[in-house]
């Protein structure tokens, strides 16, 4: 009885340990880190709470703390937006050649991010760019989309939008295609308009499905790192610069990795936060 | 429904630390640096560089060769691929297995590699200007004494700066040296003699009677960035300036460097403004909308690369002076060099391969033929290779014109790659307006001061 007890428990324990020596291992070294100054080829010093006492004080953490939440809050709210009216405009019965389409809107989350970066790079492009050339072309003013401050973030979010909504749509279709066609019909017989259909019933049984969404792509939002490491490098003055950037340069260019991990774990608490009030804010209201 | 939010939060707290704090474990990878910046090198796969060791270490067995793993990057990674068969042949106990990645890929492996002494490689190619903490770690080789030779022959500065406490950890490669190169058609259409532009006014003179019909004299790099600070840089080199001082301080109220800002500012309405390496930029020089450009030599590789069909259109000039009475002193980019880690195996045979590389005249051809790398072993300037004629920039020699140059005095890189961010991130402030150039190096400098603690 007791070795039938014991038994789940002996499944579990080579997960467990895994897990232990992979992941809470590192992360709680990352944690001690923090509180060490280390340059990686010597021994680290511990400094108590110093580095991040440094970090709250440093307006560069305080500008790609702020370029980070901006981002990706408007990230999160356009691209989800948009990943619920592509995946309701697949999931149409009227819409033809739908595996065209989902293959189609899946395709840039595909393609290498180096190459997507390159590539809109030369859409912003001042001079030569697709965008401005367009722009010119219709009698509108051209804009220097990479190299203005007050643009630049926004242009490279509408990268990351264009490159993700398709890839969370098939997500939302997914959604959608779990809702049983009853509840539809039954509404129907009962008189309701599409878009009350849409309100009532669609939007409401899709919640789980866009709170995985908007939680997974919030992960990854906070977490903005390649394309403007590729197209701006964090300029200009510091507009695209943000915290994976920020912590990527003090731990691996600076030297400085017990302040990179100051900084990692503090993005950490904040995408946890943004994580429990998403998950609070969908529990207790309605879309 | 209560229950699935207990297994929710658990779960999203797993995600996350799992996907962020994970990413900071020291022996973990950083998020790799675009190669495509910098350089065009193909990426090996981590998984790529266990294999390749595994099956150097059969091959070694099967041939009692000694293997030795090279790491470099673009066209020292073709150089190297070009002199392997006769470097082997010269040889014959050693075989070259070489690994390609990016610059600052290579360079975060590398201090992961040092710092753990896991999957060190024989021989690296390091970014000189970003070595002197790699210098102080204590994990690589000191080549002083095999060097000894040598040491004389290197242009001035780049030993010194694979040097820390007296002793040499690297051997110098390359060196990028100014360059104005120049659209002939361009320049006689409009009536500018290139052997009157002698100072960067009469550049600039220069630059406004293009700039009427919207042609461009030279180009900055903007959003300015870390490459942008060292197109800055490269100027301010050749105007004999310095940010720190012998000991690693930051000059004070550096008044040249204000100037250089100003200068540098100054420039803009003449400037064709770009992103650093945006295919765009050889657009222009195709379509004729940049007239010249003033940067470091591995431009002229690229130009013909990405421009061939301006074959025989091209020439170059002096580096223009900052004053009629100024000595002739050419900035610097920077450069590469190649470092032998402590923990290699086979210590003769990377030397070998260093030794060959750098300093021997089949090595030295072969970086420059292949790579259009110049050696920073000035000793070997006058090798027929290197001062024959190119057709491309209308049968002129690189290497005979950067004879009439005095050498720069020595440049202090510390802490670099913070200070090359900083700059960049000041040069934009004051070319978006927020400031004026005086004040964004005011800026500039009390910033480096701050977070360098020099």
């Amino acid at each position: 009885m007791k070795s039938q007890r014991i038994a789940p428990h002996l499944f579990l324990l080579p997960f467990f340990l895994m897990f232990a020596v992979f992941w809470i291992y590192p992360i709680l070294y990352s944690f001690y880190v923090s509180l060490t100054q280390w340059d990686v080829f010597h021994a680290p010093q511990f400094i108590g709470l110093k580095n991040y006492v440094q970090l709250f004080s440093d307006p560069e953490f305080h500008t790609a703390m702020a370029n980070t939440f901006m981002a990706a809050v408007v990230y999160i709210a356009v691209m989800v937006s948009l990943a619920i009216v592509l995946g309701l405009l697949l999931g149409l019965a009227q819409i033809r050649f739908k595996s065209f389409f989902r293959a189609a809107f899946f395709l840039p989350v595909t393609m290498s991010l180096v190459v997507v970066a390159i590539v809109f790079g030369m859409i912003f492009s001042n001079d030569f760019g697709l965008l401005n050339v367009l722009l010119s072309g219709l009698g509108l003013p051209t804009f220097n989309w990479l190299g203005d401050p007050k643009l630049a973030l926004w242009s490279i979010v509408a990268l990351r939008v264009w490159r993700a909504a398709g890839y969370y749509a098939i997500f939302i279709l997914a959604g959608l295609q779990n809702i049983p066609e009853e509840l539809y019909e039954a509404a129907r017989l009962d008189g309701a308009s599409e878009q009350q259909i849409i309100r009532k019933i669609t939007l409401p049984l899709l919640k789980p499905m866009v709170l995985y969404v908007i939680i997974i792509s919030s992960i990854w939002a906070f977490q903005l790192f390649d394309e403007p490491w590729v197209l701006t490098r964090g300029g200009p003055v510091r507009s695209t610069l943000t915290m994976m950037m920020y912590l990527y340069s003090y731990s691996f260019k600076y030297y400085q990795f017990g302040y990179g991990a100051a900084a990692s774990t503090v993005l950490t608490a904040i995408i946890l936060l943004f994580a429990f009030l998403n998950l609070k804010i969908f529990r207790t209201s309605e879309i | 429904m209560k229950k699935t939010n207990h297994i929710t939060i658990p779960f999203v707290i797993f995600l996350i630390l799992s996907l962020i704090l994970a990413s900071c474990a020291p022996a973990t990878a950083a998020p790799a640096e675009p190669a495509a910046a910098e350089a065009s090198a193909s990426q090996p796969t981590a998984a790529a560089q266990p294999a390749a060791a595994t099956e150097s270490t059969s091959a070694e067995a099967a041939s009692s060769k000694d293997v030795i793993t090279v790491w470099a990057w673009g066209e020292a990674a073709a150089v190297i691929k070009a002199i392997k068969s006769d470097f082997e042949t010269q040889n014959p106990d050693v075989e070259i297995n070489l690994v390609e990645m990016g610059p600052w890929d290579l360079m975060d492996k590398l201090l992961v590699a040092l710092s753990t002494g896991e999957d060190v490689p024989d021989v690296a190619e390091v970014v000189r200007r970003v070595f002197p903490p790699y210098a102080q770690s204590g994990q690589l080789l000191d080549l002083t004494d095999m060097a000894a030779a040598y040491k004389d022959g290197f242009t001035t500065g780049s030993v010194a700066e694979v040097s820390y406490d007296g002793k040499l950890y690297a051997m110098p490669t390359e060196t990028s040296y100014s360059v104005f190169a120049y659209n002939k058609e361009i320049f006689a259409q409009y009536g500018i003699d290139p052997a009157q532009l002698q100072t960067w006014d009469d550049v600039k003179a220069a630059g406004e009677k293009l700039n009427a019909d919207g042609i461009k004299i030279i180009y900055q790099i903007m959003p300015t960035g870390p490459s942008g600070s060292m197109l800055w840089n490269l100027f301010f080199i050749s105007r004999g300036g310095n940010i720190f001082d012998e000991n690693g301080k930051v000059i004070r109220d550096n008044q040249l460097a204000s100037d250089t800002f100003r200068w540098y500012y100054d420039m803009k309405d003449v400037s064709w403004l770009s992103p650093y390496s945006a295919p765009t930029l050889y657009q222009a020089i195709k379509d004729g909308t940049l007239a010249a450009v003033a940067t470091d030599s591995a431009a002229l590789s690229s130009i013909k690369t990405q421009a061939p069909e301006m074959a025989g259109k091209w020439a170059f000039i002096p580096w223009p002076r900052w004053s009629q009475d100024d000595p002739k002193v050419l900035g610097r980019w920077g450069g590469s060099a190649f470092t032998i880690p402590a923990k290699t195996k086979h210590p003769e045979a990377a030397w070998k391969l260093v030794e060959y590389l750098t300093v021997t005249d089949e090595g030295i051809t072969a970086m420059w033929e292949t790579g259009s790398l110049l050696t920073s072993y000035q000793a070997a300037w006058d090798l027929p290779a290197l001062t024959a004629t190119d057709p491309f920039y209308s049968d002129m020699s690189f290497v005979d014109m950067l004879k009439d140059y005095e050498a720069a005095p020595p440049y202090y890189w510390v802490n670099w790659s913070q200070t090359q961010t900083i700059l960049g991130t000041h040069i934009d402030e004051m070319f978006v307006g927020a400031s004026t150039p005086e004040e964004a190096w005011a800026a500039a400098e009390a910033e480096i001061i701050a977070k360098t603690e020099k």
